[in-house]
C-alpha cells in the first residue's frame, strides 16, 4: 500500500520511516529521562527528610528549653553548626508561626545571629530567593531589617511585594502602617476584605494612616474604600465623621459602601441625615449599608422607611432593611410580618432567627 | 473505483496522521507549562502562610452546595466530614434532590434538623421546594428538601439560597482535604477577577479513609482503578495545570468547584438540559463575561483535594465516560459560536479549539482510523514497517506522557509515599497503551453517537462507599 501517498520504496517513504524511528528514539530517551528525574527527585525528597528529621530532634529539646527559660539560649547556639544557619532560621521560622508574644521574641532573638546573609538574598535574581528571604526576615528579622523589608515592597516582583507587607502589617507593628498604605495601590489586583484585615491586624495605632488614606481624594477610591474597610474592622470611633463626609461627598460604589459600613459601627445621630440621602442610591451595595447603618442610628420617623426598603428588588436591599430594622427596635414589626402573607414573611422570620442565634 | 477508495485511505491517513501529531504536540506543551506552573505554585504556597490565612478575617464566606440523592447510606457520614474543614466561615448546604431513599430521614436524625425560615437571594428556576431545614447541633448546617430534578436544578437550589460570595460546588460523596477550602480560595484573595476555580479530584480507592479523611494514600488494587489513578494525575497535573499557565481554563470538576455567587447567578446558573453541566457552566462563563466586556479569570489550583470513588467495572467505567463525552459534546457545540474567535480570548483561540477539535472530534478520527488499519489489514495492503513505527511513536509517546504525570507529582505533592507504587505508576504507563486506551476511545467515540442520538440520563453509578473500603484496608 502506498503509505500517505508516498509510492512504497520512494524516498520520501524512507526519509519519512527514517524520522518515525528517531522520533520513537527521542520519546523513549524522553520517557526515560522523565523516568529517571523522577526516581532522582524521590531520593533527594528521601534524603533532604532524612537530614530535617535530624536536624530536627537536634535543636528541638534546646529550643523548647530555650522557650521556657531563655537564659538557655546558649545550649541552641551551640547545637547550630556553621553549615545549617540556614536551616536553623528555616526551622525557627515554622515555630514562629505557630506562637505569639513573648516565645516569638525569644525564637526571633534566637534566629537573629544568623539572618544577616538573608539581606543579599532579598536581592537574588531569582524570585523565588528573594520571596523566602523578605518572608523570613518579615518573621523574625523586625525590627533591625525593616529597612529591607519597606524596600521590598517596591520590588518588581507583585509576591516578593505582598510578602513585604504581610511581614510589616503584623500585629501591633502599626508603625509600618504609612509605609505599607502609601504602597496600598499596587496590590489592587488582591481581595478588598483581604487586604483590609491585612491592614486592620496591625492593630487600632494603625488608625491614624488609616484615616488619613480614607481621606485622602488623591487616592484611588479602592486605597480609600480598604482603608474604610479596615477602620471597620477596628471600630475606629473616631473616623465617624470622616466616613459620613465620604457618604455626603464622594461617588464611587464600593468607597460609599465601605464607607456607610462604617457607619453602622461609628456612626453617630449627626451622621443620619447623609446616610437617609444614600438609601435611595440608584446602587445596590449603596443601598444595603445605607439602611443598615440606619437601622443603627434611627429615629422613629425612619421606621417606615426601613419597613418600605424590605420590598425592595435586590433581596439583598432587602436583608440589610431587615436586619437595620431589628435594629431600630422593630422586633414586633418583624413578628407580624413573619406570620403574614408578606412576601418578604420569610425573611422577616429569617432575620428573628438569626437574632435568636 | 478501487482507485478512488484508496484515494480516500491516503487523504484519511493524513487526517489521522496530523490530528496524532497535534494532539500530542497539545499534550507535550501543556505538560512543559505544567513544570513550570506547578514550580512557581510551590513557591507561592511557601509564601502564604496557610495557618495565618486560616484565622483571616479576610477569607471571604463560603457555601458548600453539596445535592443528594439516594445517598442514605453515606450521607451522615459525608456532612459530618464537611462539618471538619478548616475555614474561618462557611455555611454547608445539602441539597436533598427528591430522594426515594431515607437520606432526608437520616440527615434528620443525624444532625437534629428543624424547619427554618430562610429567604432565597437569587431566583433561578428549579424544581419546587419541600422544605427549608436547620441544624440545632450545627448551625452552619442547612438541608434543603426539594423535588427530583438532577444535579444541575440541585445545584441550582442551592446557588439560590446561597448568601456568601462564594459557593463551592461538589459531590455529596466527595471527601474533600480539611484545608481544601484555605487552598482553594487563594486564588480568590490574590485576583479579584477570579470567578471560579477548580481544585484537584484524586481516587480514594485503595487509600485508607477514617472519619471522613483519607488517612493512608495507597494505589488501589484493582486494575482499572489503578489506571484512573494515572489518568487523574496526567489529566490534572499535565492537561488542567498546562491549560492554567496559558489562562484558558475550561473545565473544572463538578466534583470540586468554587465560584463567585454574582457571577453565576448573572450567568444563569447551572444548565439541567446537559449531563456536563459542570463544563457547561465553565464555557458558559467565559462566554458571558467575554461578551459583556468584564475582565475575569478562571483557575485551576493544583493542590485543594477532593477524593472520589471512582468505578472498578469496565460497564460502569463505560458509562461514566460516555456521559462525559455526551457532556462535553453538548457543551461544545452549544457555544460553538466560541470556536477560533477571537472576541473570547484564550479560551476561545486555544482551549475551544483544542476540546473542539481534538476531545470532542478525536473519537471519530482514532475510530475511522482503527477502521481503516484493519481494513487495509484484511485486505493486505498494510507497509508494516510504517505502521510499526507510527505505533511505536503512539505507545512511546504515551508512556512519556504518562511518567512525565507521574514526575509532576513526585515534583509538586508527592501523596504516593510507597516506592512500589510509583515503579507500579510506571508500569501502569506502558501497560495502559495495550488495550485501555483503545477502550477509552471506544467509549468515547460512543458517547459522541449518544449525545448525536440524543441520548439523555447519567446511566446507573453505583459506588462502594468509602467506609467500607475503610473497613477492608483496616482488616489488612
Amino acid at each position: 500500500m502506498d503509505v500517505l501517498g508516498f509510492p512504497a520504496g520512494g524516498a520520501v517513504r524512507e526519509s519519512m520511516l527514517a524520522l518515525l524511528i528517531a522520533v520513537i528514539g527521542a520519546l523513549l530517551l524522553l520517557a526515560v529521562a522523565f523516568g529517571l528525574y523522577t526516581l532522582f527527585l524521590r531520593f533527594q525528597h528521601e534524603r533532604r527528610e532524612s537530614r530535617w528529621r535530624d536536624l530536627e530532634s537536634r535543636w528541638q529539646e534546646p529550643l523548647l528549653l530555650a522557650l521556657a527559660d531563655p537564659e538557655t539560649a546558649d545550649a541552641v547556639h551551640d547545637a547550630v553548626d556553621e553549615p545549617y544557619r540556614l536551616h536553623f532560621v528555616r526551622f525557627c521560622l515554622e515555630y514562629a508561626r505557630r506562637v505569639r508574644g513573648e516565645e516569638r521574641e525569644t525564637i526571633k532573638r534566637l534566629a537573629g545571629p544568623y539572618l544577616e546573609p538573608l539581606v543579599e538574598r532579598a536581592q537574588h535574581r531569582d524570585v523565588g530567593v528573594r520571596t523566602r528571604a523578605v518572608q523570613t526576615l518579615g518573621t523574625l528579622g523586625l525590627p533591625t531589617y525593616v529597612g529591607v523589608l519597606v524596600d521590598a515592597l517596591d520590588d518588581e516582583s507583585p509576591l516578593v511585594a505582598m510578602v513585604a507587607a504581610r511581614g510589616l502589617a503584623r500585629e501591633d507593628q502599626a508603625e509600618f502602617a504609612p509605609e505599607v498604605l502609601a504602597r496600598l495601590g499596587r496590590f489592587e489586583e488582591w481581595s478588598r476584605p483581604f487586604m483590609a484585615s491585612m491592614l486592620a491586624n496591625m492593630g487600632p495605632g494603625s488608625a491614624p494612616a488609616l484615616r488619613t488614606a480614607l481621606g485622602d481624594g488623591e487616592r484611588i477610591p479602592w486605597v480609600r474604600a480598604v482603608a474604610g474597610d479596615a477602620l471597620w474592622i477596628l471600630k475606629d470611633l473616631p473616623a465617624g465623621d470622616l466616613a459620613a463626609k465620604v457618604v455626603e461627598l464622594e461617588e464611587d460604589p464600593a468607597l460609599l459602601a465601605s464607607a456607610l459600613r462604617l457607619l453602622t459601627v461609628v456612626g453617630r445621630p449627626e451622621h443620619i441625615d447623609v446616610i437617609r440621602v444614600r438609601c435611595a442610591s440608584p446602587d445596590a451595595s449603596v443601598r444595603s449599608y445605607a439602611l443598615r447603618a440606619l437601622g443603627t442610628l434611627a429615629e422613629e420617623d425612619d421606621v417606615p422607611r426601613l419597613l418600605g426598603a424590605l420590598s425592595d428588588p435586590s433581596p439583598w436591599v432587602a436583608i440589610h432593611a431587615a436586619r437595620g430594622l431589628l435594629e431600630a427596635g422593630g422586633e414586633l414589626l418583624l413578628r407580624d410580618l413573619a406570620d403574614s402573607d408578606h412576601p418578604r414573611a420569610i425573611l422577616a422570620g429569617q432575620v428573628l432567627l438569626e437574632e435568636a442565634g | 473505483m478501487v482507485e478512488l477508495f484508496w484515494s480516500f485511505v491516503t487523504v484519511f491517513n493524513w487526517v489521522v496522521l496530523i490530528y496524532f501529531v497535534l494532539l500530542n504536540s497539545v499534550y507535550l506543551a501543556t505538560s512543559f507549562f505544567a513544570f513550570g506552573a506547578l514550580r512557581r505554585y510551590a513557591l507561592r504556597m511557601k509564601s502564604l502562610d496557610l495557618d495565618e490565612l486560616i484565622v483571616s478575617a479576610g477569607a471571604p464566606p463560603i457555601s458548600l452546595v453539596a445535592p443528594a440523592y439516594n445517598e442514605e447510606p453515606t450521607c451522615v457520614e459525608s456532612v459530618r466530614s464537611l462539618l471538619t474543614l478548616e475555614y474561618p466561615e462557611y455555611e454547608i448546604l445539602v441539597v436533598n434532590d427528591g430522594s426515594k431513599d431515607a437520606t432526608m430521614d437520616r440527615l434528620r436524625e443525624a444532625f437534629n434538623l428543624y424547619p427554618a425560615a430562610r429567604m432565597p437571594t437569587a431566583a433561578i428556576h428549579t424544581e419546587a421546594i419541600r422544605g427549608v431545614y436547620r441544624s440545632r447541633r450545627h448551625p452552619n448546617l442547612w438541608v434543603l428538601d426539594k423535588e427530583n430534578g438532577g444535579k444541575a436544578d440541585a445545584l441550582n437550589v442551592g446557588i439560590n439560597f446561597c448568601r456568601t460570595p462564594l459557593f463551592c460546588a461538589m459531590d455529596a460523596d466527595s471527601l474533600l482535604e480539611r484545608q481544601a477550602l484555605i487552598r482553594i480560595v487563594r486564588p480568590f484573595l490574590e485576583d479579584a477577577k477570579t470567578v471560579a476555580a477548580g481544585g484537584i479530584l484524586r481516587i480514594a480507592n485503595g487509600c485508607v479513609v477514617r472519619q471522613g479523611q483519607v488517612e493512608d494514600v495507597r494505589l488501589p488494587k484493582n486494575i482499572w482503578a489503578q489506571f484512573q489513578v494515572l489518568e487523574y494525575l496526567r489529566a490534572f497535573l499535565s492537561g488542567r495545570m498546562g491549560w492554567d499557565a496559558l489562562d484558558a481554563t475550561l473545565v473544572i470538576s463538578g466534583a470540586f468547584g468554587i465560584f463567585r455567587r454574582d457571577a453565576v447567578v448573572e450567568a444563569g446558573g447551572y444548565a439541567t438540559d446537559t449531563v456536563g453541566e459542570d463544563m457547561e457552566l465553565v464555557v458558559r462563563l467565559h462566554r458571558t463575561l467575554s461578551e459583556a466586556g468584564k475582565p475575569y479569570s478562571i483557575h485551576f489550583v493544583p493542590d485543594p483535594v477532593a477524593w472520589t470513588e471512582c468505578p472498578e467495572s469496565l460497564d460502569i467505567l463505560s458509562r461514566q465516560r460516555d456521559r462525559w463525552q455526551r457532556g462535553l459534546f453538548q457543551s461544545l457545540t452549544r457555544h460553538r459560536v466560541m470556536l477560533l474567535n477571537r472576541r473570547y480570548g484564550k479560551a476561545g483561540l486555544l482551549a475551544f479549539p483544542y476540546f473542539f477539535l481534538l476531545e470532542m472530534l478525536g473519537p471519530f478520527i482514532e475510530a475511522f482510523g482503527y477502521v481503516a488499519f484493519f481494513g487495509a489489514l484484511i485486505l493486505g495492503r498494510v507497509d508494516t514497517p510504517f505502521v510499526v513505527a507510527f505505533l511505536g511513536v503512539a505507545v512511546v509517546l504515551g508512556v512519556a506522557l504518562s511518567v512525565s504525570a507521574v514526575a509532576l507529582e513526585e515534583l509538586s505533592f508527592r501523596r504516593y509515599p510507597r516506592f512500589s507504587d510509583l515503579v507500579r505508576l510506571f508500569l501502569l504507563g506502558i501497560a495502559e497503551n495495550f488495550g485501555y486506551r483503545q477502550l477509552n476511545a471506544w467509549w468515547r467515540f460512543k458517547g459522541n453517537i449518544s449525545a448525536l442520538r440524543g441520548v439523555e440520563g447519567w446511566g446507573k453509578m453505583t459506588r462502594k462507599g468509602f467506609t467500607l473500603e475503610a473497613a477492608e484496608e483496616d482488616d489488612d
